[in-house]
């Protein structure tokens, strides 16, 4: 059947129910398409190394193909019937974003580019579906029960078909048959009589022929096989089922979801078990001075799985373990990748020192988070001149010279302000100015505009 | 998911393979977390052979 399927009739693949692997959606497509579902999953495999396509067609079709025997698909069920309402179109132009979206993201990374999707792209089309399209047969007109064949036209109006008598005892089957000639009879009767003018013969010259009597024992002392056939076909009451019960069309067989071996639920069970321990040594290790980061506890997670994952190769794998995997890998890469990308320099101890107002910044310095100490005392200073700073996360600490008045402008939004030894001010959103206790007549005044946005500013001499 | 189990004296490859694979993934990210950085170098060499290894032996195995 699935070979008589055109490749224009892609709507209506359906995910395999029983050549399945993950969600049955390659053995669905090689279904469909008459071909070896290992060569679909190979084509897949190519195109999940192309920037991720691959994995995005994938999910695609886990939600948006039905599987076989269900007229809903996945998405049917998460969505309800507002997403049955939308046009395909909208479906294929989502998948497309999908699909650029993750190769934008990561294709960078691929280590092929695009060149799988490329081949696998012209594979299909040259080898595959243009053949099919230019050898596809024409299928055969459709031919309703209880309708005859549609006439060629280029076949002659003379060559009707031999009608066969039934000499036996007349049955249902044969009193319909009977009523169906005449029938047939009587319309070629009226198309000739309208295309042509009334032969001037008999009647009984255009009369059907029949089958020929049944020849004499003497002459022909042995039967015809196909007649004896076609008598006892006829001799049946009922041959072809017109007057019994129809039997109900064979439903598609529904997926029978089978209950995991007692072998698999007791690795899954297991699985967890070391999963847990797993996490609570880590979880004891961070604690005694090991930093763990994240990405640790996911990867040790994705480690115990993938383990469960290789032993249920001989145990039978249970419901859930392999969705769990999946589920992990991109938190795993995730968590690695964004340890990798935040700086962390910009986390620590950084030290500054000035000593002359040229060589002091014109623009505000930042600080990450941490502790940062900005030495100016020994800045020589001959005007006003003016220090801006600001720190994330930390203690910003700036030690002034001690022969020029200071004029120190902060901006805490939670936290504490010191100068000179002394705490000035603590709280939330600490916004002012201060000044060295005892000012200096006739000295210059170094500014200091200073912001945390948490922890503390410190001046100090 | 309907995936049919495997019955006895046949092999579920299908988690072995991903079981490798995400072995192999937590392997680097544990490596990256606590040991150092990857050697990206060898690693784009050595990633493309175990892909193709370990499908060469899922293959093999799926038509045993």
């Amino acid at each position: 059947m699935s070979r008589m399927v055109t490749m224009s009739s892609i709507w209506t693949v359906r995910r395999s129910a029983t050549d399945t692997k993950l969600a049955g959606v390659c053995g669905g497509v090689a279904e469909h398409w008459g071909i070896d579902p290992v060569l679909v999953r190979v084509g897949w495999v190519l195109l999940a190394l192309s920037g991720g396509v691959g994995v995005v067609l994938y999910l695609a079709g886990w939600l948006l193909i039905p599987l076989q025997g269900r007229s809903t698909a996945a998405v049917d069920d998460l969505l309800g019937d507002k997403a049955r309402s939308w046009p395909k179109e909208v479906w294929v132009a989502l998948v497309v974003i999908a699909c650029l979206a993750v190769f934008a993201a990561s294709g960078s990374a691929s280590p092929f580019g695009v060149g799988p999707a490329v081949v696998i792209a012209c594979i299909w089309y040259f080898g595959f579906y243009k053949q099919r399209q230019g050898s596809a047969p024409v299928p055969p007109a459709t031919v309703d029960a209880g309708r005859p064949a549609p006439v060629d036209p280029s076949t002659p109006a003379v060559s009707t078909p031999t009608f066969v008598t039934h000499s036996g005892p007349p049955t249902p089957f044969t009193a319909a048959a009977e009523n169906w000639r005449r029938r047939i009879e009587e319309h070629v009767q009226q198309a000739r009589t309208v295309a042509t003018p009334p032969p001037a013969t008999p009647a009984t010259a255009t009369s059907w022929p029949t089958a020929p009597p049944a020849a004499s024992s003497v002459q022909d002392p042995l039967p015809d096989p196909e007649d004896e056939e076609r008598s006892t076909f006829l001799a049946t009451p009922d041959p072809v089922g017109l007057y019994t019960e129809p039997v109900a069309a064979t439903a598609v067989p529904t997926p029978v979801r089978r209950r995991d071996s007692l072998a698999a639920r007791r690795l899954r069970l297991l699985a967890l078990l070391v999963l847990g321990l797993a996490l609570a040594g880590l979880n004891l290790a961070d604690r005694a001075g090991l930093t763990v980061t994240p990405a640790g506890y996911a990867a040790a997670a994705l480690l115990v799985v993938g383990l469960a994952l290789v032993a249920a190769t001989w145990f039978g794998r249970a419901r859930g373990l392999l969705a769990l995997g999946v589920l992990l890998v991109p938190v795993v890469v995730a968590t690695s990748v964004a340890t990798q990308v935040v700086p962390r320099a910009s986390f620590g101890h950084e030290k500054r020192s000035y000593d002359q107002v040229a060589e002091l910044p014109r623009t505000p310095e930042i600080f990450g988070s941490g502790q940062a100490q900005v030495d100016l005392s020994q800045l020589v200073l001959t005007d006003d001149a003016t220090y801006t700073a600001q720190l994330e996360t930390g203690q910003l600490e700036v030690k002034v010279p001690d022969d020029v008045n200071v004029e120190v402008r902060y901006g805490v939004d939670v936290g504490a302000v010191q100068a000179f030894g002394q705490e000035a001010r603590s709280g939330f959103d600490l916004q002012g100015s201060t000044g060295r206790p005892d000012p200096l007549e006739g000295r210059p005044t170094l500014t200091l505009d200073l912001s945390v946005e948490a922890g503390q500013v410190a001046v100090t001499r | 998911m309907s995936t049919p189990r495997p019955t006895r004296g046949r092999l579920d490859v299908v988690s072995l393979v991903l079981g490798l694979l995400m072995v192999l993934v937590a392997a680097a990210a544990l490596w990256l977390t606590f040991v150092g950085p990857l050697d990206w170098g060898l690693l784009s060499t050595a990633a493309p052979l175990v892909l193709v290894a370990v499908g060469a032996l899922g293959l093999l195995l799926t038509r045993r």
